[in-house]
């Protein structure tokens, strides 16, 4: 059996510390409307839940995962995923062809984690 | 005199599990070998396997005496299981060297006799690999390998490509028994040699005996037997003679001597050292005291028994007498017949004695099952968006459950003999308690790779007891409440990233790679990417080469589908050249489905491992001879009416390479439509027959099999799905019934895209309607054969016996062949639009009424007269009724959209 890893908690202030190394975000309000910033923005950061992105090595990804508890913190989680292609919705593919979210955070900056 | 001479020339095979015989056409307990004829074949067996280790040997490099041993013994176990882990043969088809038995035969010679290091195991493979389309280097590697056996070690090759013999080593493995008394002849030597071994190493690993006392320990155990068919009453000589025969001068003197002794001593009581664990394995596999109780509940109910011969037998059963009792036997009843019918008639007897009876509770402390249980296959494999993908992902399963697990424990020092069996996604292992949590950690592994990390698995474990069922029931209970464990768990999932493009195949991961496929882009995760690059290279692409056709790869990557369902490589060229109009006719394929029924009550009837163990090997059997003994009949007939050696050829090349998957009880074939009726009954009747054609006391298995047909340009997975709920709704209503020998479902897509909710809501509203009578079973009432000899003209009433069936089946295919050459006004076409004439009268708008066809049915009769022919047509769906009815409920059933189906499905469509 396969079992994600256990998610840690995190205040709001250590959440945002850590959300600095990171490239893409992509949040979600009270009404789970996503919305994506391809910049660090202290004001909207971190919403009720969302995802960041860095590259990880060579050609992976890590993505940071969070969400808000009821007591104010936030339960997070971190995976290595591999390179994959973007969704229309929030990258519009140019021309039809598939944009990849590894040349994204290139162009976005080196977001490398160590 | 003569009646005891035959004492000697002959001995007798009980089988607990009856087989066919073809002069009674009936199931038989008992078969009687020739002593001579056998002792012939083993001699040729040995002959070979001895060249076998002796050229492995002379190419061992550098390798301790110890791996050397352990190289033997599970290079012996491998050829003695060879006709379970290769597939089929047929005729003028080249054996395709990427059969996962072959395989693995070749990746676990390879590090210790060539002293190469290939990564030819597919959990080596990293997402990199898959991702720059490395995977065909898997499939060069393999060639490689495959050369450097076929030069170095050119006896083992042949011993598992050559058919011959493949046959010899079946027989021997199916027909020579592992002892001469009764009952006691029913578990064969084979597997007795092999069940001895796993136990004897499974119980010497348990007390920590050092690596090197094992592998002699098994090597004993493996020819501890072996001397019976060469002298059943003195066989503990010939053994140690017949081992000797095979290494010496390959082993160390001192090694020899060691194996020696133990098999010398294995029936001597009371002894210590390692011996004890070869007495003790033995004891449990041959299941002697349990089989003594069954025998002494037997005697009881046989009535006007001889008091002798109950004295010479329940000497046996007490534990005085031994190999004498079957020579006594003869002595005194003074005639090899009646000693035959005896023999049968207690094996008939002891399966009536309930299993509780003579159950003991013993457990072997220590020693377990182990089951590794791969979930959610159904999904994995037919998910796939594509026909590459399903093939890919059944091979991928395939090649991980008989050939990376395997290898994995074979390179980790765990023995081939304690891999009990392996069967569509589950395998079963035999094991000391203490290997557990490596064991363990190897399966981690492998399923972590990036090849397998889509497939979840489960493990479980239980405690091995004396009362095989009962072992097998606590592992299944295990297995379900970890299911239930699972589901809990897995709320708590993550969820995917937001921003992916989810794979166009699967949704389920994000889309890393882009296919191209014609003129379509698929975004494919690395999983289904790697499926479908497996299913074209391994599946489709091998499969040709063995076909000699690879020319043909380049057009039917594109067309393979097209190919199946019967256009020729030419009419797809005008597809390719876009030529349509010059097309003509578009073929159906089918796509045909297939499970076991009462496969559950058929294994929990084991009497011991060894018979577990040769039940799950003989439904693997009977599967294939089922496959390959169609193939070759449809050839034969074909080949008559054709004229053509090549044409008729030509479709089974078709099936081949339509057989997406086929292994246990399971069957998943793509095919020609209009062969797929007499292929699925011949399937369905030889499997039934190899497995006994039994109906009372041990319930021989039968199939059931879902048909779903329609145009080649009609998505897979719709057919597919089709397929399942058809074979699931046969399965229901008609196989699980016992005495039915085995059920038939089928139905026939024209312009409709089915789902499995809708093709069941359609069979159900048709019977519903009383104008289907789905589905049809092989024995009893609604007869499929009754049918077909009402559409071909044929009295359904002479159809009983398998001869008469399979002759029967004969006789359509060669009808359905003239029909698909055409010439003349087509007889099933008038047939059909004769009958929609009388589906028209029944229907009356919304509603349906019976009476309304059956009136139209009779006037057309009368009134188009005995000279016109189709008033034969009409007649004919009269004659059908009772057949269909059910006569307990006084309503009767019209099966017209049965009738127009079944004619669809054998004119492939072509209507």
């Amino acid at each position: 059996m396969k079992l994600p890893p256990k998610p840690e908690k995190l205040s709001r202030e250590k959440l945002l510390e850590k959300l600095q190394e990171y490239g893409i975000f992509v949040i979600y309000d009270d009404f789970f409307v996503p919305k994506l910033l391809k910049t660090f923005d202290k004001n909207e950061l971190p919403g009720r839940r969302g995802f960041a992105y860095k590259i990880w090595g060579e050609s992976k990804i890590e993505e940071f995962a969070w969400r808000e508890n009821p007591d104010g913190t936030f339960s997070c989680s971190k995976r290595i995923l591999s390179n994959f292609f973007l969704h229309p919705h929030f990258f519009p593919l140019e021309k039809g062809s598939p944009r990849e979210l590894y040349k994204e955070l290139r162009e976005v900056g080196e977001y490398e984690s160590n | 005199m003569s009646q005891i001479e035959n004492g000697r020339k002959y001995i007798i095979r009980g089988y607990l599990v009856p087989i066919f015989d073809e002069k009674k056409q009936g199931p038989v307990f008992i078969k009687v070998l020739e002593r001579n004829e056998l002792r012939r074949k083993w001699e040729e067996f040995i002959t070979d396997l001895r060249s076998v280790i002796e050229e492995v040997n002379k190419n061992i490099k550098g390798i301790s005496e110890e791996e050397k041993i352990k190289l033997f013994a599970n290079l012996v176990t491998l050829i003695y299981k060879a006709p379970m882990i290769m597939p089929p043969f047929l005729r003028g088809i080249n054996p395709v060297i990427e059969t996962p038995g072959y395989l693995l035969l070749i990746r676990f010679l390879l590090p210790k006799v060539f002293d190469i290091n290939f990564p030819l195991n597919l959990y080596e493979y990293k997402e990199e690999e898959i991702k720059d389309r490395n995977l065909r280097y898997f499939n060069e590697l393999v060639h490689l390998a495959h050369e450097l056996i076929e030069k170095y070690i050119p006896t083992l090759k042949n011993i598992v490509m050559e058919e011959s013999k493949i046959r010899l080593i079946r027989e021997l493995f199916f027909e020579t028994p592992a002892d001469t008394r009764p009952l006691l002849n029913t578990s064969s030597l084979v597997v007795h040699l092999l069940a001895t071994s796993a136990l004897a190493w499974a119980m010497a690993k348990k007390d920590g005996i050092d690596e090197k006392e094992l592998c002699i320990l098994r090597l004993a155990a493996l020819f501890h037997d072996i001397g019976k068919p060469f002298n059943w009453e003195r066989h503990v000589l010939e053994s140690v003679n017949i081992f000797r025969k095979i290494f010496q001068g390959i082993l160390s003197q001192s090694i020899l001597d060691k194996v020696s002794d133990l098999i010398r001593q294995h029936h001597s009581g009371g002894a210590t050292g390692l011996v004890r664990y070869l007495i003790e394995a033995d004891r449990i596999a041959s299941n002697i005291d349990r089989l003594a109780n069954y025998v002494s509940e037997a005697l009881n109910k046989i009535p006007g028994i001889d008091e002798n011969v109950k004295n010479i037998i329940k000497d046996w059963v007490e534990g005085r007498r031994g190999w004498e009792t079957f020579n006594e036997l003869i002595k005194e009843m003074k005639s090899f017949e009646k000693v035959k019918e005896l023999y049968e008639e207690i094996i008939r007897k002891s399966l009536e004695v309930p299993i509780e009876k003579v159950e003991e509770k013993e457990e072997i402390t220590g020693i377990s099952l182990m089951k590794i249980d791969t979930r959610k296959i159904q999904k994995y494999v037919f998910g796939g968006l594509r026909i590459p993908e399903v093939a890919g992902g059944s091979r991928i399963i395939d090649l991980l459950i008989m050939y990376d697990i395997p290898s994995k424990l074979l390179l980790n020092d765990f023995p081939a003999e304690n891999i009990l069996y392996t069967a569509g996604g589950n395998i079963v292992l035999l094991i000391p308690d203490n290997e557990y949590a490596r064991l363990r950690d190897l399966f981690k592994e492998i399923f972590s790779s990036e090849t397998y990390r889509q497939i979840d698995y489960m493990i479980a474990k239980t405690t091995l007891k004396i009362n095989i069922v009962e072992t097998l029931e606590d592992l299944e209970r295990r297995l379900s409440i970890g299911k239930i464990m699972e589901n809990l768990q897995n709320e708590k999932s993550l969820e995917v990233s937001p921003i992916a493009y989810l794979c166009d195949s699967c949704r389920e991961y994000p889309a890393a790679i882009i296919d191209r496929v014609g003129e379509d882009e698929d975004r494919l995760c690395i999983y289904c990417f790697a499926k479908r690059q497996f299913g074209r290279l391994f599946t489709f692409k091998s499969k040709l080469k063995a076909l000699r056709k690879s020319r043909l790869w380049k057009l039917l990557s594109k067309y393979v589908m097209e190919y199946i369902a019967g256009h020729s490589p030419e009419k797809l060229k005008l597809l390719e050249e876009r030529r349509v109009r010059e097309f003509g006719e578009y073929r159906d394929l089918a796509v045909i489905k297939s499970d076991g029924n009462l496969m559950g009550y058929f294994m929990a009837q084991s009497r011991s491992l060894t018979d577990l163990l040769e039940r799950s090997y003989r439904v693997d059997l009977a599967l294939k001879q089922g496959y390959s003994f169609a193939l070759s009949m449809i050839e034969n007939e074909l080949r008559s009416v054709f004229e053509n050696e090549l044409k008729a050829k030509e479709w089974i090349e078709r099936i081949y390479l339509g057989t997406i998957f086929m292994g246990g009880d399971d069957v998943f074939i793509i095919m020609p439509a209009w062969l797929s009726i007499p292929f699925s009954l011949i399937l369905a009747e030889t499997f039934h027959k190899e497995l006994g054609y039994h109906d009372e006391l041990s319930i021989s298995p039968t199939l059931t099999i879902g048909i779903s047909s329609g145009k080649p340009k009609a998505p897979i997975w719709s057919l597919v799905e089709t397929a399942a709920s058809l074979l699931d709704y046969g399965k229901t209503r008609g196989g699980r019934r016992s005495g039915t020998g085995g059920a038939l479902a089928f139905l026939v897509s024209k312009s409709l895209v089915f789902t499995s909710e809708s093709a069941r809501s359609f069979l159900m509203r048709s019977v519903e309607d009383r104008l289907s009578s789905m589905p049809y079973v092989l024995k009893g009432k609604p007869n499929i054969y009754f049918i077909l000899a009402k559409i071909f003209e044929k009295d359904g009433k002479q159809i009983t016996t398998y001869e008469d069936k399979i002759n029967f089946i004969r006789e359509i295919i060669k009808e359905l062949a003239k029909e698909f050459i055409g010439g003349e006004i087509s007889r099933l076409k008038s047939i059909r639009r004769h009958m929609l004439r009388v589906l028209n009268m029944t229907t009356n708008g919304e509603k349906v009424v019976i009476l309304n066809g059956v009136m139209f049915a009779l006037r057309e009769f009368r009134r188009r007269g005995e000279e016109d022919p189709t008033s034969k047509y009409y007649k004919m769906l009269i004659d059908m009724i009772p057949e269909v009815s059910d006569p307990e409920i006084e309503r009767i059933k019209l099966p017209i959209i049965d009738l127009i189906m079944l004619i669809d499905l054998m004119k492939g469509g072509v209507v």
